[in-house]
């Protein structure tokens, strides 16, 4: 099944980080499985209605942050494992998952003292 | 009188009455299997159903300009050059007219900000069979066309259209056996005044239907909904395979003309073996060709519901 993609005209957020951020959670997700070949860069525009440059910012920014690759010749694909993640991109990645996480947990009224011996305790 | 066919009526009448039946029985069946439209919900995606009026209108209005174009075209040029270029033209109208129908209603079926996560490719929406079928074709019609301007010899007039036969004579007379060697010319021939047009008007038509393909494949999609992407890639389909058969019909009736004119030439004068079984073989091809014509003609003019890949 395809992936749907849709830009907001209200949303502030510019159009290249709201394709951004969705691909990148639809790559994550799995939705879109490693290997996938991702649009053109003219045939997503062109879907879009926006300009080609758009989609080539939404591009570079996902393959900054290793989820996408760029052959010449062979267009964008998903990367075929996090491995290939950069050292810095897994580092933001984890702080941004973990920020959730203790965001939740204080809503839920746990302490900080206890929310880290919940995760010592996960971590085993 | 006699009230029965005699063998030579049959060959020379029958024959050629019944497989032109035949032909044409075979035509009609393909043409109500093809007639089936793509059916969706036209309130539901306006877009597209204004796409596929617009698109179908285009194609019957290229046919008919074709129609008109051949006869034109084939009127120009001496001695029947025209002939060979008119497939040409006339199929270069009947894909300009898909390509400028599509361009017309380009972006009706989409809606700014809504796409797939899908990589559209020109061999996704070709008929794999149908190509197959028209590249052979096209290897065979370079083949022959390349032949024939090899051996084509020059006319009264210089032109690269006559065919000249080589007969030799075994005669007995006074002094014994002896050989006598008969040389003729006949006209006209597919040589390089007909063929240098052709070749140019072959190719013409091949890169216009590769932009056409191009274009067919690059039409914006409105988004990912299922049954969307379903009748969107019937509807481009369908132009992938009115093209390819278009650019088919091209190659084919202009293989059975080259052919036909190649047979009678080479065996107007069937004085060796060679010269009997290569007339034979040129007419055999243009039959094939023109019955292939026929089939192309019919997916041309019946559009069908883009649900094959191949016809």
């Amino acid at each position: 099944m395809t992936v749907a993609l849709r830009l907001e005209p209200a949303d502030p957020t510019p159009p290249y980080e709201q394709l951004r951020r969705q691909l990148a959670e639809a790559i994550e997700s799995g939705q879109v499985a490693p290997g996938t070949r991702l649009p053109t860069v003219r045939q997503l525009a062109a879907d879009l209605g926006v300009a080609a440059g758009t989609v080539m910012r939404a591009y570079a920014e996902l393959e900054g942050g290793g989820l996408v690759v760029t052959r010449r010749g062979g267009g964008t694909s998903v990367s075929a494992s996090p491995d290939t993640l950069s050292v810095a991109e897994r580092q933001r990645r984890l702080a941004e998952l973990v920020a959730s996480l203790v965001a939740q947990a204080r809503r839920l009224g746990a302490a900080d003292d206890e929310i880290r011996r919940t995760v010592d305790r996960l971590l085993g | 009188m006699s009230s029965v066919l005699s063998p030579l009526t049959f060959v020379f009448f029958g024959l050629p009455l019944t497989v032109v039946t035949v032909l044409l029985i075979a035509a009609a069946v393909l043409a109500v299997r093809r007639s089936r439209a793509i059916t969706f919900d036209e309130e539901r995606y306006p877009g597209l159903a204004a796409l596929r009026r617009a698109t179908l209108r285009a194609r019957y209005v290229g046919i008919a300009g074709s129609v008109i174009v051949f006869f034109v075209v084939a009127t120009l040029g001496r001695f029947g050059q025209g002939l060979f270029i008119a497939p040409a033209a006339a199929g270069a109208v009947v894909i300009s007219a898909i390509l400028v129908g599509q361009r017309l209603t380009y972006t009706r079926a989409r809606t700014e900000g809504i796409a797939g996560v899908e990589r559209r490719e020109v061999g996704d929406y070709l008929p794999a069979r149908l190509v197959t079928i028209v590249a052979a074709l096209l290897l065979l019609l370079v083949v022959v066309a390349a032949w024939t301007t090899l051996v084509a010899t020059s006319d009264e007039s210089g032109l690269a259209r006559a065919f000249t036969h080589s007969c030799t004579a075994q005669l007995w007379n006074q002094t014994g056996h002896h050989e006598e060697v008969h040389v003729s010319t006949s006209t006209p021939f597919p040589g390089g005044y007909y063929t240098a047009g052709t070749a140019i008007g072959i190719l013409a038509v091949l890169a216009l239907a590769w932009v056409g393909l191009v274009a067919t494949t690059r039409r914006p999609r409105n988004g990912a909904d299922l049954e969307l992407v379903r009748v969107d890639d019937a509807l481009r389909r369908q132009t992938a395979e009115g093209i390819v058969t278009a650019f088919g019909l091209v190659v084919a009736t202009t293989l059975a003309g080259l052919c036909y004119a190649a047979a009678v030439t080479v065996g107007a004068e069937a004085c060796t073996t060679a010269y009997g079984l290569g007339s034979w073989a040129l007419a055999a091809v243009a039959f094939v060709s023109l019955a292939l014509s026929l089939r192309f003609a019919v997916i041309v003019l019946v559009p069908g519901d883009g649900s094959e890949r191949a016809s």
